[in-house]
């Protein structure tokens, strides 16, 4: 097809005719062929078998046994429990959502805007750094007492999920920021670019990559840090996300309840994850080798 | 170009000196010198080839010419202080920026002046159908060959019809035949431009094919060992690549090559 695009200027003779395959050279991979695409059902159709699979074996466990409720609760009335007790839940939910996302909002801002500074100075990277790998390796759990302390119930969980979250986004930003083809800032300094034109054309676009990776594990410790701190806070969290709903259903030994909070935990976990691979797709499709398919 | 007379073992020095080299040294601070007591000049309009073996010294020397880094002895008159505007850089590897697309990779240099995309847009054009990638203006570099994702960089180094083009080995990484094509399409490029061109390369016979004068290098540490002058009036197309007079001077060159290096051992 583009072999009949030819540049103007081979008809006065000037300029040699277009590259020989002048088409993009998409690698003809192997053919769709039926064992392709049992591959393609495969990816969903193997987790769901399995997933399903377990979930039967989980409800015959307790059929054959007859175990009580407060034991184990079988998956048909942890369903039908999370339907009675949905208004309650939902609530719980609302609360947890709104905590995790304003921690990752707020981890995205701070690791950001951090990571950009420490691309900008050297001395302030090497001063800050270590302490926010301290952060960091302090697991939260230990942390979070002493945040309760300190503040208010609801700002201490907020801030345990930021800490965790906030160290992702900007170890991979950072990461990012410095990974830039030399050749291109080569060219660029050549090109008499200014700082400010290098940082928004050149290395905000490089990182663009790491920093959504940063993003996506951020997003799960974003809830982790959540749910662990609220769980410290134990009956004094009267915020009441998912995690006090597991507390509290754990001391009226009411585990059908236990089980569908836990259940909706783990779905909000999915959410995020598959909102934020969503956005990384979204953002890489055109040109990052990891977003795009090979065909 | 006009002919300036039969085929001539070096040519008449009449051209314009544009960019000279005197005594330059660059020592790294790894201890590393790379080159030491080099003298050069570049001539206005001329093809200038740098030939040597890996590790002598002849990329860093293109990197002082574009000012990309500081020579540590001698002096450099007449570099353009202008960088972009003024001189065109093609790299070994293609270098785009693999989120923009050809058209943006290309528009680069002009956008780093201030120049929006609608008012360059004539000019990245003009550069991408010289290089005959008009067609792939939306493209981006994953979905190119290796050989197109070069022409992509000969094209944004060319948008700002700059008086010095650089080339650092650009072609080394292609397989013979794309080379081959590059190779005419720069010589197009470079009649229908008339710039300078500075050629970094270890292929006898690249540089013979496209040169009006060839500096031989020798390393450790590098400088000039010979100077071969090529009659810009032989007709560089296929009849050449397989002439008597190409295999003299490629014979005659390689016979300077191996001098420089022996010189080293």
């Amino acid at each position: 097809m583009a072999e009949r695009l030819l540049p103007d200027g081979a008809s006065e003779g000037l300029i040699a005719p277009p590259p020989f395959p002048a088409k993009p050279d998409t690698a003809p991979g192997p053919a769709p062929g039926p064992a392709r695409t049992w591959l393609a059902h495969g990816r969903w159709l193997l987790p769901v078998a399995v997933l399903a699979l377990a979930v039967l074996g989980w409800d015959l466990v307790v059929r054959l046994n007859a175990l009580p409720p407060y034991i184990l609760p079988g998956p048909g009335l942890v369903v039908s429990t999370l339907i009675k007790d949905w208004a309650v839940l939902s609530g719980s939910l609302l609360v947890t959502l709104r905590i995790t996302a304003l921690a990752l909002a707020t981890a995205v801002i701070g690791g950001g805007v951090l990571a950009l500074v420490f691309a900008a100075s050297r001395l302030v990277e090497l001063s800050l750094f270590p302490i926010a790998v301290i952060l960091q390796v302090t697991p939260v759990v230990a942390i979070a007492p002493l945040m309760l302390i300190y503040l208010e119930p609801g700002t201490a969980v907020l801030t345990c999920a930021f800490i965790v979250a906030f160290f992702p986004i900007l170890s991979n930003t950072a990461l990012g920021l410095n990974s830039v083809d030399p050749n291109l800032q080569d060219l660029f300094a050549l090109s008499g670019a200014s700082r400010w034109q290098s940082l928004i054309l050149l290395r905000l676009p490089a990182a663009l990559p790491y920093f959504l990776g940063g993003l996506r594990i951020a997003g799960g410790l974003a809830l982790i840090g959540a749910i662990v701190a609220e769980i410290a806070a134990g009956s004094a969290g009267q915020g009441s996300g998912l995690a006090f709903r597991v507390v509290e259903s754990g001391y009226r030994l009411n585990i059908p309840r236990m089980f569908a909070a836990l259940l909706l935990i783990s779905l909000t976990g999915i959410l995020i994850h598959t909102v934020l691979s969503l956005v990384s797709w979204l953002a890489l499709r055109r040109w990052h080798d990891s977003a795009v398919t090979r065909q | 170009m006009s002919a300036d007379g039969p085929a001539q073992a070096t040519m008449a020095p009449a051209r314009e000196v544009v960019l000279r080299l005197d005594g330059v040294a660059k020592a790294f601070p790894n201890g590393v010198t790379a080159l030491d007591g080099l003298d050069m000049e570049v001539r206005a309009g001329e093809f200038l080839s740098l030939l040597g073996p890996s590790g002598c010294g002849k990329s860093t020397a293109l990197r002082l010419i574009a000012g990309l880094s500081e020579p540590t002895g001698g002096r450099i008159e007449g570099r353009p202080a202008g960088g972009a505007p003024s001189i065109g850089f093609v790299f070994q590897e293609p270098t785009l920026m693999p989120w923009a697309t050809v058209f943006g990779n290309v528009h680069l240099p002009l956008r780093l002046q201030g120049i929006g995309r609608r008012q360059a847009e004539a000019a990245i054009m003009e550069a991408l159908e010289m290089v005959g990638l008009g067609a792939f203006r939306d493209a981006y570099p994953r979905e190119l060959s290796g050989g197109m994702k070069m022409r992509v960089s000969i094209a944004r180094a060319l948008v700002t019809k700059p008086a010095l083009l650089l080339m650092d080995e650009p072609f080394a990484a292609l397989d013979e035949i794309t080379r081959f094509k590059l190779n005419n399409d720069l010589l197009a490029v470079w009649r229908q431009l008339k710039c300078t061109v500075v050629f970094v390369t270890h292929s006898v016979f690249e540089s013979v094919f496209l040169s009006t004068r060839i500096l031989v290098f020798r390393a450790r540490p590098g400088r000039v060992a010979a100077e071969i002058g090529i009659d810009p009036a032989l007709p560089r197309d296929e009849a050449f690549r397989t002439s008597a007079d190409y295999a003299a001077l490629c014979r005659q060159t390689s016979q300077a090559l191996a001098a420089a290096m022996g010189e080293r051992l």
